[in-house]
């Protein structure tokens, strides 16, 4: 199983309490982080700040997370050159939320995220991008999106990470169309640990996802149980995914350690059993030899 | 007040150009082709602005062509280019003008009597035109300003006469669909909230049909009383005389009218009869390159007739789409010359200091240099030459007349060549390799001398002709290695020529041409072709023939002084040819090609003005062969499929053979000789060059047994439809040893 952790620029620019947060997840080896990227100028420094600080204290590629929405093709060179500067390698490109959910290219700007993915990869960047179990907020629906994941696959990005998601199902659907389509991704679920009941419907919300009555009523409230039930829950999921074939995952981290952590080290003691490792492919052979 | 019609839109390096090829390579994405596209918008926006025009024409941008882009506005698509649900809407839109795998792409004909190609609008049985906004979602505008813009269309009348109707439809049965598509777009534009709109209907300049006049008065009458009050329609014509067509402009209220006074000065005395309220005026050419003649400009406008009117705008004749972008970028060209032009960006400046001139009369520096320009051209002694005057003045009857007439000449080089009965030979180019084209630019950058070139050119001469004579060719030609283009290699040898670095104009999509300037009188400073021919024919003992391009071409092709009439530019062009054609034949070259490939575009809009027009060009054809003996044989060659209407004067050329094109329409063409009774040898094309395919033996035989039953066997040439210079050579020797083989099978049959 390969890990990645999601960071955040925090608002007060502790960076440093972030690194303390990185160093306690290190030792799991994650394969890749992130940093996001918020919108103008000001949160691009920060994130900035934050990718800086955070290679200083790992090997491993540093990700930024990049949108296109608000920019033109100019400011996304002014951003390419700072990249550039930070040897960064890695972008994970994602168009990025419109006010009113009404995606406007700005003028001079990217018409779609497929376009922004093609020029990022033509930059030299290795290009992440998102994918959804669960349709999109301004999404047309499933098969629209399967069809933008696909162009912006052909566009040249390498891999796709998940919006979160609990109703694992869903999860089928994605993996099974992936492969129908022949779309040459490496798909990274996106793993949520919240203790907070309230903060994943908030962020549930934010994202235009449901959560299930069998998710909410595994939390009481009490904050003991509710790490407890919310660990469980990530583990389960991963375990589903696991068993869907895909062994990539991304951790949004939330800029906390400790429940990352406390799953983390529950799979790694459990890792004994080595499990078979499947890829989307194979997935859907063995699941047609099943069917047959 | 001052206003444009439009502005030429490939950016000013031809930025648009280079991006469009590199989206069609997948190079660049559409994101970055429209934020070129916006900053090519932007640029022309802001050079009116700064130029201070008062009504600047916005949407004057096409990514192709503006009557594609009404084609899919108005969802007239053919209906062969099935939608491709997934695709984005700018690739269909590619895939209409450049074709698709087996699809082929739609027609692209000349825009009037210009050089720019628009595609043709296809009117099917199954047409169902409907406003369609989805090219919208592309449309690429300067931020609104009400009041400064006006939104450019071109009009419903001028799409449907330039339209053609598939097999057996009248395209006239969709007209009232089409005024319902157009008014929702019309709509469609009021609703973003412009409120002046320009529709262009240069179709008023030529001659109407009824059933054209009858559209107009169908669509116009209604249209305003369709639209918000507030919107104001400026109804604009250009490239001709609105004489016949004034009552229509009349019967509808317009906000103006707008009539080019330039192309043909007796349009103004359509003013008077113009009802709208305010006018405008084409009064600079939106066609040549000329700095105005401020003077004569202001006496001309002064003296028009426009009391009438509440507001007259002055504006280009046409759009400036036609010139290049601005006289900034011309670095080669000297100081003097450099004044005397006027590209794109200096008309419009030209045009505001009309307008504030007329309404303060105060004498700025812009305008007392303009003046010192004109005055300097006029004395300039590079553009009067006492010598070519003296020249043209004296010439007789005789200059133009062969010694003796086609029958008498036929039988001196029938004895002289004895050439086998269906002759063959090629247009004149031969395929132009890589290498040659590495040599030319070699010797540009001075990386090879004069002579190395000059070197490597002969070897490609002589290789060309070894191959001739194999493939067993009866008269051979040199192959025109050393041409970069038809009309540049003689302007570059000829004095009263010059050449831009960036003067390029749209010629189609992204296809851009650089016209040479003749800003004087010209003349011939010494042999242009003579040594390479000569060269060429020492290398053979079978028949050279020189390759010389016709005066009128080298007239349609360039940009034409405006200080004297095109007549008397062309005769001097005819005097320097007619001076080669004498050199060749002097060093043993007897058979002389002059090619008139531009010969019908020059054809004036209105059907009035073709007598005039033809007299002279056929006149300076004459002028520029007749000088030789009758045993030396003159041929031209004519590129174009249309002859039934100028088949008289190609007679009148009098050249002793011609080639044309003809295999595409199975020698149907031949017809309008047949009919004429043509007299003189014809050559008509079996091999249509502009497809790579290689056609067979026998079908070459079936198009030469036809063309037996349209023209005399002893006048029969067998030729190829056009120059090799675009094709491969694998092919071009494939193909010419089928034509030469069939050739020699239809000779078998003949003797036996």
């Amino acid at each position: 199983m390969r890990i990645s952790y999601e960071f955040f620029p925090p608002a007060d620019l502790d960076f440093k309490r972030v690194t303390r947060h990185f160093n306690k997840l290190r030792s799991f080896k994650p394969s890749f982080l992130s940093v996001t990227f918020g919108a103008g100028g000001s949160s691009e420094n920060k994130s900035l700040g934050l990718l800086k600080e955070l290679q200083a204290h790992t090997d491993v590629d540093v990700a930024t997370h990049l949108t296109l929405v608000g920019k033109s093709i100019d400011d996304i060179d002014a951003i390419i050159q700072k990249l550039k500067i930070l040897n960064v390698k890695t972008v994970v490109a994602i168009r990025g939320d419109s006010p009113n959910n009404l995606f406007v290219p700005v003028k001079k700007g990217f018409i779609n995220t497929s376009d922004f993915v093609a020029y990022l990869k033509r930059n030299g960047f290795e290009v992440c991008v998102s994918a959804y179990p669960e349709p999109h907020p301004e999404s047309e629906g499933f098969e629209f999106d399967l069809q933008l994941l696909q162009n912006k696959v052909e566009a040249g990005a390498s891999r796709a990470i998940t919006q979160f998601c609990f109703d694992l199902p869903k999860f089928d659907r994605l993996v099974e169309s992936i492969a129908k389509k022949n779309i040459n991704v490496k798909l990274i679920p996106g793993i949520m640990p919240v203790t907070s009941i309230k903060n994943i419907l908030r962020m549930a919300d934010r994202c235009g996802i449901g959560i299930s009555k069998s998710v909410t009523k595994r939390f009481n409230g009490n904050l003991s149980d509710d790490v407890k039930a919310a660990k469980e829950l990530c583990l389960e999921q991963i375990e589903y995914l696991q068993n869907l074939g895909l062994d990539d995952f991304h951790f949004y981290t939330l800029n906390r350690s400790d429940l990352t952590y406390s799953i983390l080290k529950e799979i790694k003691a459990n890792e004994i059993h080595e499990h078979k490792s499947w890829n989307a492919k194979s997935w859907q052979e063995e699941r047609i030899k099943i069917r047959n | 007040m001052s206003t444009n019609l439009g502005m030429p839109r490939v950016g000013r390096k031809r930025e648009l150009k280079f991006a469009t090829e590199k989206y069609w390579r997948q190079e660049i994405t559409a994101s970055e082709l429209l934020a070129t596209a916006t900053d090519v918008v932007d640029d022309i926006y802001k050079q009116q602005v700064n130029a201070g025009i008062d009504l600047i024409p916005v949407n004057d941008f096409s990514f192709y062509d503006r009557v594609l882009d009404l084609c899919c506005l108005l969802g007239m698509t053919p209906k062969r280019f099935q939608k491709n649900v997934q695709s984005f809407y700018l690739d269909e839109y590619f895939r209409l003008a450049r074709g698709d795998g087996d699809i082929a792409a739609m027609e692209m004909t000349k825009w009037f009597d210009t050089n720019y190609h628009y595609l043709v609008p296809e009117v099917e049985a199954t047409s169902n035109p409907a406003f369609s906004n989805q090219l919208f979602a592309q449309q690429i505008l300067p931020e609104l300003d009400t009041e400064k813009q006006k939104f450019c269309l071109i009009g419903p009348v001028t799409f449907l006469a330039l339209a053609k109707g598939a097999d057996a439809v009248d395209k006239y049965a969709i007209q009232n669909k089409l005024s319902k598509a157009y008014l929702d777009l019309l709509k469609h534009i009021e609703g973003l909230g412009y409120e002046n709109i320009q529709i262009e209907e240069p179709i008023l300049g030529s001659d109407l049909s009824l059933k054209d006049k009858g559209f107009f008065s169908t669509f116009y009458s209604e249209l305003t009383e369709n639209l918000k009050a507030n919107t104001k329609i400026h109804l604009v014509t250009y490239f001709g005389n609105v004489e016949g067509n004034i009552d229509l402009i009349s019967s509808t209220s317009f906000e103006s009218v707008h009539l080019d006074i330039i192309t043909d000065e007796s349009n103004i005395e359509n003013i008077k009869s113009i009802t709208s309220k305010n006018i405008s005026l084409g009064i600079i050419s939106g066609r040549n390159i000329w700095r105005l003649n401020w003077e004569k400009t202001i006496e001309g406008i002064v003296s028009l007739p426009v009391e009438n009117f509440e507001t007259v705008y002055l504006g280009p004749s046409t759009s400036l789409q036609h010139l290049p972008y601005s006289i900034e970028l011309e670095k080669k060209i000297d100081d003097e010359l450099l004044s005397w032009l006027a590209f794109a960006k200096e008309k419009i400046k030209e045009l505001s200091l009309l307008a504030n001139y007329l309404s303060n009369e105060s004498l700025n520096d812009e305008i007392k240099i303009i003046k010192e320009a004109n005055q300097t051209r006029q004395s300039s002694n590079r553009v009067t030459k006492a010598d070519v005057r003296e020249r043209m003045s004296g010439l007789t009857d005789k200059d133009f007349e062969r010694n003796n007439v086609f029958s008498i000449r036929q039988d001196a080089q029938k004895k002289k060549f004895n050439f086998p009965i269906l002759p063959t030979t090629t247009i004149g180019s031969f395929p132009q390799t890589t290498d040659i084209r590495k040599a030319r630019a070699n010797l540009t950058k001075g990386e090879i001398s004069q002579q190395e070139y000059e070197s490597f050119m002969q070897e490609s001469i002589v290789e060309c002709i070894k191959i001739q004579e194999d493939l067993d060719l009866d008269v051979l030609v040199h192959g025109e290695p050393e041409r970069n283009d038809m009309v540049q290699y003689f302007g570059e040898l000829l004095s009263g020529f010059a050449f831009t670095s960036f003067g390029w104009v749209q010629s189609y999509g992204t296809r851009c041409v650089k016209p040479p300037i003749i800003y004087g009188d010209v003349e011939r400073p010494e042999a242009m072709t003579v040594k390479w021919s000569q060269f060429a024919q020492q290398n053979t003992k079978k028949v050279m023939k020189g390759m010389l391009t016709g005066p009128v071409t080298i007239l349609q092709w360039s940009f034409v002084r405006d200080d004297q009439p095109r007549k008397d530019t062309c005769y001097q062009i005819a005097l320097a040819i007619r001076d080669e054609v004498k050199d060749l034949e002097d060093a043993g070259i007897h058979v002389i090609q002059v090619d008139e490939a531009a010969f019908r575009e020059g054809l004036p809009v209105r059907r009035a003005q073709w007598n005039e027009y033809l007299k002279w060009a056929v006149d300076t054809f004459r002028l520029t062969t007749a000088c030789v003996e009758d045993s030396t044989q003159i041929h031209s060659h004519m590129c174009y499929s249309e002859f039934n209407d100028v088949i008289e004067d190609i007679a009148a050329m009098d050249a002793d053979v011609i080639s044309i094109e003809c295999s595409r329409s199975n020698m149907e063409l031949l017809k309008a000789f047949k009919d004429f009774d043509y007299p003189n040898e014809i050559g008509p094309g079996v091999w249509d060059i502009h497809s790579p395919r290689v056609p067979s033996q026998g079908e070459i035989e079936n198009l030469i047994e036809k063309a037996k039953n349209s023209v005399k066997l002893e006048n029969l040439w067998i030729n190829p439809d056009c120059g090799l210079k675009t094709r491969g050579w694998p092919e071009v020797k494939n193909t010419i040893e089928h034509m030469v083989s069939a050739t020699k099978k239809v000779r078998e049959q003949l003797s036996s």
